[in-house]
């Protein structure tokens, strides 16, 4: 179906005429295979399928009939003198003629030289999918998918293919039918495929915006002929955190605990024998357990209804999808999105057709923190509520008073500052009353009309917008809290309210000539030719104001003009670019194929334009006579190297920018006042990688596959901030400066078989990246020259070293005995000395004193290592697919809140239990310390974890009825999905192994990356879900 | 690719070539608005710096924008920890013997105190310098595009007046921290800076002597504009006197502050003491006294410095400096009397706070005092404060139970945690008068200097100092003088390194035990040239021993 759809985009011409020979194509199963394409061998005429299964073609007897269908061995079939032909296609995990989406246009699998990897609707659908990034966790080699929280319609999914290999952002290029969009614009279930695009050869036609990989996402579309069909998806899900943090929740435990702390510094105790006392007598009356109180499991329901259908000219595809789901935060906390879509496609005349596709997306929130707008005001603000459930002052109070009103533990008893100006207040008040709303309008749409003057050659002209608008409001409400004396503050003692509101807009056309030529003797030559431009702009506007006079009416009218405020910004860049691409089939032997595009950005300013060629090159030699009676079905050695570029900075980074917002008081009058804040840097041009790629694909007989890829990535000219000579007045300087090197490898192993009604498949893959830092800052000199130390000198960036590797101390355990000191470097200058109990550092310059210059490269936190494996099953009429996911080699940095004994006044991790003490002198973790102790002077290993993990992304188990059973509808499945089922790690239990180090998903790495302080992600969590649901085709 | 054609929809063309332009032409009409600067864009959210420049008005602007780039750490605008120039420079009095920072490690003044700095060592130690020489290239720039200005009667020179006192100001200060700088009067490209080599200690405190007598003579009696906050020839003056002072001129620093006593009257005067207080709590912070401070406001769009000193709340203590005051500094404000409490009749041990010189209570909170908000200051503000536990059980390190009154804004801090609004005091005419007596004493002349020592001291109802002081005695109460009326201003550091007492004063400082003791190393006195700068500029030479 996909192919002859495909097919039937790039040349319209084909029509459904009544033939001389005429037949049906069905699977294994006799289910009947739409959209299946026959050729006459040799010839270019061929016919597909219609929704039955059923062809007419014309065909001459001797003629050879060449049936295929996505997903299916080909079969040829010599005409006879029969007028009949039914065949039964055998299902083909390799998918060798599957025809793949790649860069403006499509190739066979069986002739692709380049890296692509590319999943169906199989791995898509009925997977219960919230955003469509996922589908690609542990489905695709070299693809990395990862995902920072489960809040509704705020996944914080980061793609990364092939690892990291620039200090910028390191995002793919997403194309949506033909045009740059966003992944979660899309409702997954309109999804036909995804094909990532990794090498520099495949990628290169998207030249400057392809050096961290292309993701190409096909929508489905119906076809011409096709009978209507109507379809109903729904499904039905729990879901909850995968993990709490292992913490305890015992007042009275946790007083000791600091207590104990205390002591071990020579501090007098924080809490008193009477205080001990009251807080065990009065600790049942508390709360137990805040999480309890804070989440609960949520309900995500989601509903899908889709028609396509096609006359003998137009075919169309229309949907609507919907998605409801609650947070598993106690309060508000909904997303709700409706996603409508609609393809058309229509013949115009015999050489001219048209076709748009659409996709509109309302999402809307309400939620506890933060808003869809992740750009605007209060977005992400509010509470971290995993955080704050952990605060001290939860457990000291019970929730709410004998009044019913929210109840607060004093700062006397708790040992702190609670209330005003601490952040620290009762644990539901906020969540109930201060409510984030947000909503998100996006609309992706083209259209295009395709022109076939002459045979051959197609003429393809698109236009496309890629606009949305996000808002969010906020309101903080008068929360009146109370003391157990009976006095009570207010959180917010000024009503106020914020709203936000951010355009962007994205138009793209591009202009496509695609010429074929057969040269005979079996040798095609494929030429393609295009013209595109982008235009895009992004705009932010908010305003604020305070003192409402109820909480009723929240409007920005109802406040104070008093103090109000407002903001608003503006930004856009353009691209222009000529490309051209060049195809040579030898025989469907030997594969040669030229890519090259330039590229202009307005991001640069003297060297605006760049150049990228690619060559790759395939040997198909199972084609060869040498293997034709071997037990090898396909094998291709292909080979490929290219540039791309990559501008992924900010707009403008070439201007001597002003700060217009400079001002200052004269007198308490606000002047207003103009800085220039940036060097600027007119020569700024082009981050270049050079990728060489060597790829084999193998099928064996037996039913077993392998491809293998072997990757080099050079980076050079990485845009980065330079540190520049003071005495120009300023301290930095974006410049075109580092080499980063990446290399790894991809492997891929497949194996189908049936026994007897039981078919399995089995997928797995693995990829290894890694990465290094080969030339940082050139033309520097002393201490720069090498290494960067940012982030609060956690992370460095240093020549021979990864990217982004976490610097710290090495420790050597802890010092347990008096006799672990003789002999060991010097630790006076750490945290006033170490005594028994604190860790022992390794002395890694050999000076004899441990300071920060024994640090050294302790990890980094994005794994090396990716792999995963899926198996699907089918008996009879039950299917059951598991995929699972993993990564190795990857590091965790855990400091600060909970990963240390005591640190911002939260409850301790059990871990913790086990601290040393003179009478635990085996204990697992050092003496437990208050404020700086020598065991969290400097970031060292210690607490350095690896976060390995095996996770079972997806369980699904599904029974389809027989055809006929169920009344009225054509075919009816249900199922049972699970995600995030099973998880194996020994990371220890405090976030999910998913999560990195820090919070900011976009930015993986680099000097702009903002790392909420590199501290614990409790945002949200992590959702598994359990879910039931049907699929009915009418 | 494989293009599929049934046999009878073969209808070719004849005029294949001119039907494909003609629609290669149609489409590209159709679809591709075909701009000829499409990728010349100019950025619509910021501006740059070419071609901004043009009025008077927009002259103005740019140099608004210097003090917002010297003056700008708005905690909620994300640049505290990115800090400025005068960047919580209250901290200075840690590194003295009037306070102790809340660790060894802190903003870049605890590093000094504790024997911690290194040329990286960052914070204040980069800032002075960072954010000195930012201001001088946008001085520079400004001074540079003078000529393509229009101006009006004298504005030209006013303008160039209050330039050239910043940059004079800012010069002054680096040659008294780092020693010799660079001395940079125009804009420089990066290959210009990398030729830089240092100037000597003595040509850069010319330089800023310089750039002070041009301010001096072409600034006014009143600001530019009249807005509060920008230089008058009376700040000029007082700089240069300043300067003058710490290069030993002092003929020459006489001659300037006398400039500036001449104008005592309508111009500038001392505040009654009933008034003293508010100079520092934004009640009277545009008072006459005041010659020049830097400018902060309420709200948003505060251009305020972090509150430097922690805050008491009603219920505890609030800010991220816990600062501590040793109770040497406590004992060192007099007896009414004028003596000291070893040696006056007046002091009752009993109630050690009875009896003294008005500006103790004036600068700060003691048990049980009463807070602007009506709160007692009692244990939860005294144990909330940041970071070893009570004040009031810390004798033994030498830190006085008190609490800072002096620039703690008298207002709930939530209302405005962006920072404090109260105005941070540069030079009032309180230190000219004490600098005009250095001058003069350490000229040789101690009987004119005890008149202008009197003059603050009885302002705050203090007795003139004995009469026929020798110059050693004289400039003895001329830096107790200072001390107690400027604590907690941060003057105390620069004081003591006039006198060259630094060293041996601040590892004096037992509170510092709190934090592994005082280790103020000797070639401290100069501050390390900033790691990056020494490392990216080629003929930059590091201060001696670092």
């Amino acid at each position: 179906m996909k192919k002859a759809l495909l097919v039937l985009m790039l040349s319209t011409s084909l029509v459904f005429s009544q033939g001389s020979i005429s037949g049906s194509v069905s699977d294994e199963n006799n289910n009947p295979i739409p959209g299946a394409t026959i050729t006459i061998a040799g010839t270019s005429t061929g016919v597909v399928t219609d929704f039955d299964g059923n062809y007419s073609i014309d065909a001459s007897a001797g003629d050879v009939l060449s049936f295929s269908s996505l997903g299916f061995t080909s079969q040829n079939v010599t005409v006879g003198g029969q007028s009949q032909i039914n065949v039964s296609l055998v299902a083909d995990i390799q998918n060798l003629d599957e025809v793949v989406v790649t860069g403006y246009g499509t190739q066979s699998k069986r002739n692709i030289t380049g890296s692509v990897s590319s999943i169906d609707s199989d791995l898509i659908e009925n997977r219960g999918l919230t955003s469509l990034g996922t589908a690609l966790s542990g489905t695709t080699p070299g693809v990395f998918v990862s995902q920072n929280s489960g809040q509704p319609g705020q996944d914080e999914i980061a793609i990364t293919v092939r690892g990291v290999g620039t200090i910028n952002n390191s995002d793919p290029l997403i194309i949506i039918d033909g045009v740059e969009g966003d992944l979660n614009a899309l409702n997954p279930n309109d999804v036909e495929s995804i094909t990532v695009l990794k090498d520099a050869a495949s990628s290169s036609i998207y030249g400057s915006r392809a050096a961290n990989g292309v993701v190409v996402v096909k929508t489905k579309r119906g076809f011409k002929g096709q009978a209507t069909t109507l379809t109903y998806d729904a499904s039905y899900a729990i879901s909850e955190r995968t993990l709490f943090p292992d913490v305890n929740f015992s007042a009275l435990d946790n007083a000791n605990f600091l207590n104990q702390a205390a002591a071990n510094f020579g501090a007098a105790p924080r809490f008193s024998a009477s205080e001990l006392s009251y807080i065990s007598g009065m600790q049942d009356s508390w709360i137990q357990n805040p999480f309890d109180l804070a989440f609960e499991s949520a309900p995500i329901v989601q509903h899908n209804l889709a028609a396509s259908g096609g006359s003998e000219s137009t075919n169309y595809r229309i949907s609507l999808g919907i998605l409801d789901q609650d947070a598993i935060t106690v309060g508000p906390g909904e997303y709700q999105r409706i996603n409508l879509s609609a393809n058309v496609d229509t013949q115009v005349s015999e050489s001219i057709s048209m076709g748009t596709s659409i996709n509109i997306t309302r999402g809307e929130t309400n939620s506890f923190q933060g808003s869809l707008g992740a750009n605007l005001a209060g977005a992400g603000g509010g509470q971290n509520l995993a955080k704050t459930s952990m605060n001290l002052h939860n457990i000291f109070a019970p929730l709410y008073d004998l009044n019913g009103n929210y109840a607060m533990a004093k700062g006397e008893l708790v040992k702190h500052q609670v209330g005003p100006g601490s952040g620290r207040n009762n644990l539901l008040a906020p969540l109930e009353n201060f409510v984030f709303n947000g909503s998100k309008d996006a609309i992706l749409a083209n259209a295009y009309i395709q022109w076939e003057p002459i045979d051959n050659l197609v003429i393809k002209g698109v236009a496309a917008i890629n606009t949305f608008h996000e808002q969010t409001r906020y309101f903080q409400k008068k929360i009146k809290n109370y003391y157990n004396d009976g006095t009570f503050y207010e959180m917010f003692p000024k009503r106020q309210s914020n709203k936000g509101h951010l355009e962007f807009n994205t138009e793209t056309f591009y202009l496509t000539a695609d010429w074929s030529k057969d040269l005979g003797n079996d040798t095609s030559l494929n030429i393609l030719a295009g013209y595109s431009q982008e235009e895009s702009s992004s705009e932010l506007s908010g305003a604020m104001r305070e003192g409402h006079l109820s909480d009723g009416v929240q409007v920005l009218d109802a406040g104070s003009t008093d103090g109000m405020t407002n903001y608003g910004s503006l930004t856009d860049f353009s691209v222009q670019s000529v490309f051209a691409r060049m195809d040579l089939n030898i025989m469907d032997k030997y594969l040669i194929q030229a890519n090259v595009r330039a590229d202009g950005s307005s991001r640069f300013k003297n060297d605006k334009w760049g150049t990228f060629p690619s060559f790759s090159a395939g040997w198909i030699l199972s084609e060869e006579d040498f293997l034709e009676d071997s037990a090898i079905n396909f094998l291709k050695v292909r080979a490929s190297w290219g540039e791309l570029g990559n501008a992924n900075i900010g707009n403008y980074e070439f201007a001597k920018k002003l700060s217009l917002s400079s001002a200052y008081n004269f007198g308490g009058q606000l002047a207003p006042g103009v800085a220039q804040t940036t060097l600027g840097n007119p020569d700024l041009s082009w981050e270049t990688s050079t990728t060489t790629n060597f790829g084999i694909d193998l099928l064996l007989e037996s039913g077993i596959g392998l491809n293998l890829d072997i990757f080099e990535t050079i980076t050079e000219d990485i845009l980065y901030n330079l540190p520049v000579n003071s005495l120009t007045g300023f301290t930095t300087q974006l410049t075109n400066a580092a080499t980063i090197e990446k290399d790894g490898f991809e492997l891929g192993v497949s194996y189908t078989k049936s026994f007897g009604d039981l078919n399995v498949s089995i997928q797995g893959q693995m990829s290894k990246a890694e990465n290094i830092v080969t030339e940082l800052n050139p033309g520097l000199t002393g201490a720069d020259d090498r290494v960067i130390n940012y982030n609060n000198t956690t992370r460095i960036l240093g020549e021979g070293l990864p990217l982004d590797a976490f610097w710290g101390l090495q420790n050597e355990g802890i010092f347990r005995t008096a006799a672990d000191f003789s002999g060991a470097a010097d630790h006076s200058g750490l945290g006033g000395g170490s005594q028994l109990g604190d860790l022992k550092f390794r002395d890694n310059n050999g000076d004899g004193v441990i300071n920060a210059d024994d640090a050294t490269n302790v990890g980094t936190d994005y794994p090396t290592v990716t792999y995963g494996f899926n198996i699907f099953m089918d008996y009879k009429n039950w299917d059951m697919n598991m995929i699972w996911q993993g990564i190795a080699d990857a590091q965790y940095y855990g400091w600060g809140e909970i990963w240390w004994p005591y640190f911002a006044d939260m409850v301790y991790h059990n871990m913790w239990e086990d601290s040393w003490t003179p009478s635990n002198p085996d204990a697992s973790m050092p003496r437990t310390w208050i404020g700086e102790s020598p065991s969290n002077m400097y970031l060292h290993d210690f607490f350095i974890y690896e976060r390995d993990y095996l996770r079972l992304k997806n369980l699904s188990i599904g029974y389809t009825f027989d055809e006929g059973a169920v009344p009225y509808v054509d075919s009816l499945r249900v199922y049972f999905q699970g995600t995030n089922l099973l998880t194996f790690t020994d990371f220890p239990q405090v976030v999910d192994p998913e999560s990195r180090t820090g919070r900011d998903s976009s930015k993986l790495v680099g000097n702009d990356y903002q790392a909420g302080a590199d501290r614990i992600i409790l945002d949200y969590g992590q959702l598994k879900t359990m879910s039931l649901g049907i699929n009915v085709k009418f | 690719m494989k293009t599929f054609k049934t046999n009878n929809m073969k209808n070719k063309s004849t005029n294949i070539i001119s039907k494909t332009i003609l629609s290669l032409g149609l489409i590209m009409t159709l679809f591709i608005a075909c701009e000829k600067d499409f990728l010349e864009k100019t950025d619509p959210g910021t501006g740059s710096v070419d071609g901004f420049y043009t009025s008077a008005a927009e002259f103005a602007l740019g140099v608004n924008g210097i003090y917002g780039s010297m003056y700008d750490s708005h905690y909620t605008s994300g640049k505290f920890w990115g800090g400025n120039y005068f960047h919580m420079v209250m901290d200075f009095d840690v590194v003295s013997d009037n306070g102790v920072g809340q660790g060894a490690a802190w903003k870049g003044y605890s590093q000094l105190a504790s024997g911690l700095v290194t040329p990286n060592t960052g914070e204040i130690l980069h800032w002075k310098w960072n954010y000195g020489f930012s201001a001088i290239s946008k001085i520079n720039a400004m001074l540079a595009i003078m000529d393509d200005v229009t101006f009006e009667g004298n504005e030209a020179q006013k303008w160039e007046g209050e330039l050239r006192f910043l940059r004079g100001y800012i010069y002054s200060e680096l040659a008294t921290l780092y020693g010799g700088v660079p001395i940079i009067t125009s804009p420089i490209s990066g290959e210009e800076a990398d030729a830089l080599t240092r100037a000597s200690q003595a040509a850069t405190f010319a330089q800023a002597v310089t750039d002070l007598e041009y301010a001096a003579a072409n600034l006014g009696l009143d600001p530019n504009n009249g807005d509060f906050g920008r230089p008058t020839s009376m700040t000029a003056n007082t700089t240069l006197g300043h300067t003058h002072l710490r290069t030993g001129n002092w003929a020459a620093a006489q001659s300037a502050f006398a400039k500036v006593v001449a104008q005592e009257g309508s111009k500038t005067s001392l505040a009654p003491m009933d008034k003293w207080e508010g100079l520092h709590d934004g009640s009277e912070e545009y008072h006459p006294e005041i010659l020049w401070s830097m400018q902060n406001d309420f709200g948003f769009e505060s251009t305020g410095d972090y509150v430097s000193y922690g805050m008491l709340t009603s219920d505890g203590f609030n800010g991220w400096t816990g600062i501590k005051f040793t109770q040497d500094l406590l004992d060192s404000f007099q007896m009414t009397d004028g003596q000291s409490i070893a040696s006056s009749s007046l002091y009752d041990a009993a109630n050690p706070y009875d009896n003294r010189d008005p500006r103790l209570r004036a600068t700060f909170y003691l048990a049980g005092d009463v807070s602007y908000d009506g709160t007692i200051v009692g244990d939860a503000q005294f144990s909330g404060a940041c970071c070893n536990g009570d004040l009031r059980g810390l004798a033994e390190y030498g830190i006085a139970p008190a609490m800072a009154r002096k620039y703690t804004q008298k207002t709930d801090w939530n209302v405005d945690f962006g920072g404090s609004w109260v105005n941070l005091n540069v030079y009032r005419y309180a230190d000219v008068l004490l600098m005009h007596a250095e001058a003069l004493n350490e000229g040789g002349n101690p009987t004119a200097a005890a008149g202008f020592v009197n003059k603050v001291r009885n302002r705050a109802n203090m007795p003139d100092v004995a009469a026929g002081l020798s110059q050693s005695q004289m400039r003895d109460a001329i830096l107790h003088e200072r001390r107690v009326e400027f604590a907690l201003e941060g003057k105390r550091f620069f004081d003591l390194k006039r006198q060259g007492m630094l060293v041996e004063t601040v590892n004096g400082n037992r509170g510092w035990d709190l934090h592994g003791g005082a280790n103020f190393k000797p070639h401290y006195v100069l501050w390390p040239i900033p790691g990056p700068t020494v490392a990216n500029s080629p003929n930059i030479e590091q201060n001696p021993g670092y």
